[in-house]
């Protein structure tokens, strides 16, 4: 086993399992501050990749359709939690997660009706070229998906953890009802969370684009993967969720590279398979009741 | 900004013609199938323009004993079940004597299975085996079958002394039995196949395959990309340096890959077997003045999807000419065709023969500027 | 003594269950008060309809003289009026400090200085926290979690304290401990309603009480004539004499017909 090919398959599968992750982050934000599994999570990848590809070709400046298309993820979660979060929010959680995958068949069928069938393609944003990182040769747009998910998941961990805000959207996952003791309005945290999430999302799906094209039905791998991922992290930790979404995605392409490319999936979710025994029906707590009882 | 506006005008104008009312009386109506949208749209819309530019000049030229040839398309969205739905709608119109079928080959091998039901004449152009091997008696294929392109591949590898290639197929039906051929070929001829790897529509990631292949060193690399994330695989061949000689299945070239790869010159140098209709632009007597005419007809050099629509509807043309345009009429017609000059070589069937062309149509082409050259 | 909080004939309840009808109470500024009551009778849906997080049906509440019925918790929190729940419900996974951060979060000035200032308080209160800054919440002992709770709501600068039975669970020399940090609470100017199971220990501090029953007031009066009050003593006292021996009685006759109950047949 040479390095350069261990490098190859392991620096490219954290590249896409760096998508993963922002979609798991997604998940387990949402899950945890609204109670909801949103199952919609991985159709903003999808409105990310082919907002900026579709605006591309239309010779829309690519910053600008960058901004559009991550701007268009925060709105469209935004709108998600108004109109489909927050009017369920006593439902049943069966009920809930039904919204939630309506809502990814909306979203896609809208993408249906407005770019068409056919994959969105599109240039990296320095060109196609690639550089050589321990023998393995890596598409320079993978600096972009690198550098977009450190820096989302560096500012959403220094906002979760030194800020204000942070706190109180920690506040609201582990005990909503405290929460709102304290003054803090529970529904406006499950919307900013949304709109993160959605954001987030789009911007997974902006800068993988140039790597795998978008079409109107490519949220779904991401979204199943992102989500097999948030509940290998265990469903509560936006830190576990990413830490265990990178893993599967270079997990994902070792796999295919030293067993076969049909041992991928086996693998993914023989390893999700094994966690569900283990932990036995930990991905049911999507939000965990603090203990606090007293007694000495 | 014209391209997105060019769709929606093709989408209205398909819309149009799939809610047009029954064509004239005088008209004649032959039905069409074509996979306009969806993922086989890239390259199934090239065959359709091919045939639409046969009917054209058909038309010029006096149409069929005068009456105005109607080509009327439905889209099968890139989708065998919409293909079944819309097969049907132009079965039971009465009027169609014989059906187009311009789909990947999964599609026709739906409709394939029903051909024989409704008995109306059906033509597919795809190449896999099945369409022509067991013969159905309805369903004719236009193009040389997948196994006479893997054998003309294999034999043109091994004639460079490039003894061990690598192959890339998707997971697909099609694919593996793409890859099945190869291997059984490859072995007849005593080439070595040192890496044989797959995979799925869906996938984004290939550098696990990619790699295994750059590291199994082979002489050539034949890539099976049927449709799917060709512009992904292609990039990702590049960015792995990956620099054997290397071909790419046909279909994958259109507009959307050029597009996506950053050019049409960034797949100069890329193999292909293809049908010689593509490539019929430096031939001479009869196939170049077929050529010269589905170009002019098209306002661009006809490629070797256009041909392969342009050779389709002239086995149409040449059966409606030859019966009474009746459904059974044009089938004996069918049945009777023999050694049919086309773009793309030679056509012929028989009472149980289905498969048109044989590998006598395949060339291996070399990509220069967008255009198939034949290669050494 | 002008009145702080005005609770006139408020009704309220979850889904089609009506658990108070008609409840009204009145608390003067630099008041301890005590709502006494068994368990299911509406302590805590009355504090909870207080602090907005439960609809008022019909009935108005007033807080400071200004209508609070239909505010939400935010703006009632904001203008002084803060709860420490039953059972504590600090933030488990977070740390001490980070939950009296919370605490400060409806207020109104929160720059750094002033956070810093008040987080130094509650420490110089509460020692103890000031060494488990850092832990996690649940990782303190039961004691700890209500001196925490209370500290978290402190951190608001309420006006008006309501305590959800602050005694549950807790050893009585803690029990002591949480009654004296309540009587400072007044001294600096606070004002206190304080919902208990432990009667004893709430109207030995509280100026006056309320008995809460099956969601209305059935008694009100001085801590004092609570205390003597025969009612009180037997529902929330343990009773003196016949009043105590009966409620034992009656533990026994249960216990056994549970017994026979479970046994096979």
């Amino acid at each position: 086993m040479d390095l350069a090919t261990f490098a190859q398959f392991a620096l490219s599968g954290l590249t896409t399992g760096c998508v993963y992750a922002l979609v798991a982050i997604g998940f387990v934000l949402c899950a945890n501050v609204s109670g909801i599994v949103n199952f919609a999570q991985g159709e903003y990848v999808m409105v990310g990749g082919i907002v900026t590809a579709g605006l591309a070709s239309l010779a829309v400046p690519l910053p600008v359709a960058i901004l559009v298309a991550v701007f268009l993820g925060g709105v469209f979660g935004f709108l998600q939690e108004r109109v489909t979060v927050a009017p369920v929010r006593r439902a049943p959680m069966f009920l809930q997660a039904t919204v939630a995958l309506g809502v990814a068949v909306v979203i896609q069928s809208a993408a249906l009706i407005v770019w068409g069938k056919d994959p969105y393609g599109l240039s990296g944003f320095v060109g196609d070229d690639v550089f050589v990182l321990l023998g393995a040769y890596l598409p320079l747009q993978a600096l972009f998906v690198w550098g977009a998910t450190a820096a989302f998941v560096g500012a959403a961990f220094y906002l979760l953890k030194f800020t204000e805000l942070g706190r109180a959207i920690r506040a609201v996952a582990i005990n909503p009802g405290a929460a709102t003791m304290m003054g803090i309005k529970t529904g406006r945290m499950s919307m900013l969370v949304f709109a993160a999430s959605g954001a987030a999302g789009a911007l997974a799906g902006v800068v993988i684009v140039p790597i795998t094209s978008a079409s109107w039905d490519s949220g779904l791998e991401f979204g199943v993967k992102g989500f097999t991922g948030a509940i290998i992290g265990g469903f509560h930790s936006p830190f576990w969720a990413t830490a265990a979404a990178l893993g599967l995605g270079v997990l994902e392409s070792l796999a295919a590279g030293y067993v076969s490319s049909e041992a991928k999936d086996i693998v993914t979710y023989g390893v999700l398979l094994a966690y569900l025994m283990i932990r036995g029906g930990a991905f049911l707590r999507g939000r965990r009741v603090v203990a606090s009882t007293g007694g000495h | 900004m014209s391209g997105l506006i060019l769709r929606m005008a093709a989408g209205v104008v398909l819309l149009t013609i799939g809610l047009a009312p029954a064509a004239r009386a005088e008209d004649l109506v032959i039905g069409g199938i074509g996979s306009m949208t969806g993922v086989a749209a890239s390259f199934d819309r090239a065959v359709v323009e091919g045939i639409q530019a046969y009917i054209k000049v058909w038309n010029m030229q006096g149409g069929f004993k005068g009456r105005h040839v109607n080509l009327q398309l439905l889209d099968d969205e890139s989708n065998a079940a919409t293909a079944v739905t819309v097969y049907r709608k132009l079965v039971e119109d009465k009027s169609v004597g014989i059906i187009i079928a311009a789909s990947p080959s999964q599609t026709l091998l739906a409709i394939k299975a029903i051909a024989d039901d409704y008995r109306v004449p059906t033509i597919g152009s795809a190449t896999v085996v099945q369409l022509a091997v067991p013969p159905a008696k309805y369903f004719f294929r236009s193009l040389p079958g997948t196994d006479a392109y893997m054998l003309t591949l294999i034999n043109w590898v091994k004639a460079h002394g490039w003894m061990k290639l690598a192959i890339l197929n998707p997971s697909s039906a099609a694919g593996q039995s793409e890859a099945g051929l190869l291997k059984k070929d490859a072995a007849a001829a005593g080439v070595q196949i040192v890496a044989a790897e797959r995979y799925n529509d869906t996938d984004t990631n290939f550098t696990a395959q990619l790699v295994n292949i750059r590291n199994a060193r082979p002489d050539f690399f034949y890539c099976g990309i049927i449709g799917g994330p060709s512009v992904t695989i292609f990039k990702q061949v590049k960015q792995l340096h990956l620099t054997m000689p290397i071909a790419l299945h046909s279909s994958a070239f259109n507009p959307n890959f050029y597009r996506g790869i950053g050019g049409v010159k960034e797949a100069d140098g890329v193999y292909s077997p293809v049908e010689r209709g593509g490539m019929a632009g430096s031939a001479s007597g009869l196939v170049a003045k077929l050529y010269k005419e589905a170009s002019d007809a098209m306002g661009h050099p006809a490629t070797n999807l256009n041909t392969a629509g342009w050779d389709t509807a002239m086995i149409v043309a040449h059966a409606i000419e030859t019966s009474n345009d009746t459904r059974q009429g044009i089938l004996v017609a069918l049945e009777n065709t023999q050694d049919l000059p086309v773009i793309g070589g030679l056509v012929s069937y028989g009472p149980s023969d289905r498969r048109g062309k044989d590998e006598r149509s395949v060339g291996i082409g070399r990509l220069t500027d967008g255009h198939f050259v034949e290669a050494k | 003594m002008t009145s702080m909080l005005d609770v006139a004939a408020v009704s309220s309840g979850y889904g089609r269950t009506e658990v108070l009808h008609g409840v009204s109470l009145e608390i003067g500024a630099h008041e301890i008060v005590t709502m006494l009551g068994a368990n299911g009778a509406g302590k805590s849906t009355l504090l909870a309809t207080i602090m907005g997080v439960v609809p008022v049906r019909s009935g108005t509440i007033g807080f400071l003289g200004e209508p609070i019925e239909t505010a939400d918790t935010a703006a009632i929190v904001r203008r002084g009026l803060c709860a420490v729940p039953e059972r504590r419900q600090l933030f488990g996974d977070m740390t001490v400090e980070e939950n009296l951060l919370l605490g400060a979060y409806g207020r109104a000035d929160r720059s750094p200085a002033a956070l810093r200032d008040d987080l130094d308080t509650q420490y110089q209160l509460f020692p103890r926290l000031r060494e488990r800054r850092r832990q996690s919440a649940q990782s303190l002992s039961g004691g700890e979690q209500q001196m925490a709770a209370i500290a978290r709501a402190f951190m608001a600068r309420p006006k008006l304290l309501l305590l959800d039975e602050p005694s549950l669970g807790l050893a009585p020399l803690m029990v002591e401990q949480i009654v004296q940090c309540i009587v400072d609470f007044r001294a600096r100017g606070g004002t206190v309603l304080l919902v208990e199971q432990n009667a004893r220990a709430a109207l030995g501090v509280a100026d006056r009480g309320y008995v809460l029953a099956t969601g209305r007031i059935t008694i009100a009066g001085r801590a004092g004539d609570l205390l003597a009050n025969p009612a009180v003593q037997d529902a929330y006292l343990g009773g003196q004499g016949s009043g105590a021996r009966a409620m034992e009685e009656r533990i026994r006759a249960r216990a056994s017909s549970y017994n026979r109950a479970s046994q096979p047949q």
